[in-house]
């Protein structure tokens, strides 16, 4: 699904399913270049309304990184940036937790008899870390950051405070098409139950490209329109928020429960704030 | 205290009454080589070993190692591997020791299912990576190389005295030119006869016909260079045991009926099609006897 310049309409929300042990059907093995996450591994699910399980990148994570995730999963499903669509979060008996990913990797996600788990199908495409070797993953980076595709990531890392975006979690699926994962890391770690979350510093891609900048390996004219690009991409924002508040805020109380109302107030203020028509341009423009 | 039982998952659209754990069942076709192949799937409940299933062809190794593992190897391996299983059923799969010390039975991962059998077949269509069930093999019963192979064998029995004067290198014909060496498609060749050993018996008519063409262009060009009395081609015709669809079968038949036909009628090729390399053999004695 390559990014073009022209917006992309927003493709109908599908709610994010929240199921139990026996959507988990197979260990499958071990993730080429796991991340930090030492329990995410693949399985094959079974997903609401799919025939036949599909193989997954599979993860335990707290409950906050499982919402965040959530929340990206939902909101770039609205503004058509490419990113699984089929996603889930599983509550897993800690018994089987353990037998999926060992007890040293499943004790710190164990609370009581459960474990939360984020499962997304795995695309067929590979990491920039994985494609391409030491500074050639940065090099491919930064080229993917100026098209509209690394645009619309950018975007996003910005618009959601991502402080996780790194060339192993940037799936290359094109010379101008790139795909996002791993979202646990959004609103800069902040935790939104406690408040809403502070205007932090910048997101990596934002400040990838001003780094290129400032060193020379980008040119002013091409760092200019990869910012114009960036504000293009995020004028999407305002409506896939609209499209998709109310899904978000579902995906915040299906783990919290009715205490999760007050931290998705907090959470929803935060990114209507950041979606609304112009932050973006604001937000570069203290850059420049 | 993280609370995660207020969370409601959704009721399962499956629910899982089986829960055990898959093996890959592994073959290492050299021992002093660490490679091995997964050549079949196990599920196991409470480690104990409830069921299997092996690849009952391996097609792939042949790219890996050619004719030494062979159908008919294969086979064999494959009664020895289902022997010992059988043995191990009810047992604890940690424990279960091969006869071969090739085969071993690796550690187990979480699955689950409507029954075993269903987990047993997912698993098995996932992971064994000797045999595709969505391609048909291309070649079914014998190859053309285990085809002469066999043949030979046959011919070395019913004609020892006289088969080290006619059999030719696997290789095929050589022919020195000046500085240039030519390698020609012939089987057998005492001087007076020239043959080729063909097999028909391939998933796709093309090839079969495309071997039929090969094998006969290369006999007349070598008597164009090696004059013989007479050239001979011996065709092992497909079978319903073979990889060829029925209905290519029927078209196989209707064109090797025709082409056959207009080789009979020179009096210099002789020609056999049957469809057994019994036959094969036999019709080769007896054009070399």
């Amino acid at each position: 699904m390559p990014a073009t310049d022209t917006p992309a309409p927003h493709t109908p929300l599908t709610p994010l399913p929240v199921m139990g042990g026996d959507a988990y059907v197979d260990t499958v093995g071990p993730l080429e270049l796991r991340g930090a996450n030492p329990s995410t591994h693949l399985a094959n699910v079974r997903y609401p309304g799919q025939p036949r399980p599909q193989l997954s990148v599979v993860k335990l994570v707290p409950p906050r990184e499982a919402c965040n995730e959530g929340l990206a999963h939902t909101f770039l499903q609205a503004a058509g940036v490419p990113a699984p669509r089929t996603a889930a979060l599983l509550l897993l008996p800690a018994p089987l937790a353990v037998q999926a990913v060992g007890l040293a990797a499943a004790q710190h996600y164990v609370h009581g008899n459960l474990a939360l788990a984020w499962a997304a199908e795995l695309l067929p495409h590979r990491s920039l870390r994985a494609l391409f070797k030491g500074r050639s993953a940065d090099d491919e980076w930064l080229r993917l950051l100026t098209t509209a595709a690394g645009a619309q990531l950018a975007a996003f890392d910005e618009a959601f405070g991502n402080i996780d975006r790194n060339t192993g979690n940037v799936l290359f699926a094109a010379r101008n098409e790139c795909w996002a994962i791993d979202h646990g890391q959004l609103f800069h770690m902040h935790d939104w139950m406690l408040g809403v979350p502070p205007d932090a510093g910048h997101s990596d891609p934002v400040r990838t490209l001003h780094r290129a900048q400032r060193g020379g390996r980008l040119a002013a004219a091409a760092y200019e329109q990869a910012c114009a690009r960036l504000v293009a991409a995020a004028d999407r924002h305002r409506d896939a928020f609209v499209a998709c508040r109310r899904a978000m805020c579902a995906v915040i109380t299906s783990v919290y429960g009715y205490d999760g109302e007050k931290g998705a107030n907090h959470v929803l203020r935060h990114v209507a704030r950041r979606t609304m028509r112009g932050w973006m341009a604001t937000r570069i423009g203290m850059l420049q | 205290m993280i609370d995660l039982s207020r969370i409601t998952p959704a009721p399962p659209a499956e629910p899982a009454a089986f829960r055990g754990q898959w093996h890959a069942i592994e073959f290492q076709p050299e021992l002093d080589v660490p490679q091995r192949f997964i050549v079949g799937a196990a599920v196991s409940a409470d480690g104990r070993l409830l069921g299997w299933r092996m690849a009952q062809q391996a097609n792939r190794l042949r790219c890996f190692y050619g004719t030494r593992y062979g159908s008919s190897l294969w086979a064999w391996l494959l009664e020895e591997a289902e022997m010992d299983l059988q043995a191990a059923r009810g047992h604890p799969v940690a424990g279960f020791e091969s006869r071969s010390p090739q085969l071993r039975i690796g550690p187990g991962a979480y699955t689950s299912g409507a029954d075993w059998q269903s987990a047993l077949a997912r698993t098995f269509d996932r992971i064994v990576t000797v045999y595709s069930a969505d391609r048909l093999p291309r070649y079914q019963g014998i190859t053309q190389a285990e085809l002469r192979a066999a043949t030979n064998e046959r011919l070395k029995l019913a004609l020892p005295l006289s088969f080290g004067q006619f059999a030719q290198p696997e290789s095929g014909v050589v022919v020195i030119d000046g500085d240039d060496r030519h390698v020609f498609d012939v089987t057998h060749d005492d001087g007076r006869l020239a043959t080729t050993v063909v097999s028909a018996c391939y998933a796709n008519l093309d090839t079969a016909q495309a071997n039929v063409y090969r094998a006969t262009a290369d006999l007349f060009r070598y008597r164009a260079k090696r004059p013989r009395q007479q050239l001979g081609l011996a065709v092992l015709q497909p079978t319903a045991q073979d990889a060829m669809p029925a209905e290519t079968r029927a078209a196989w038949r209707a064109w090797w009926a025709e082409e056959s036909y207009k080789f009979k009628q020179a009096d210099d090729i002789l020609v056999a099609d049957p469809a057994a390399a019994d036959g094969i053999a036999q019709a080769l004695a007896d054009w070399y006897g």
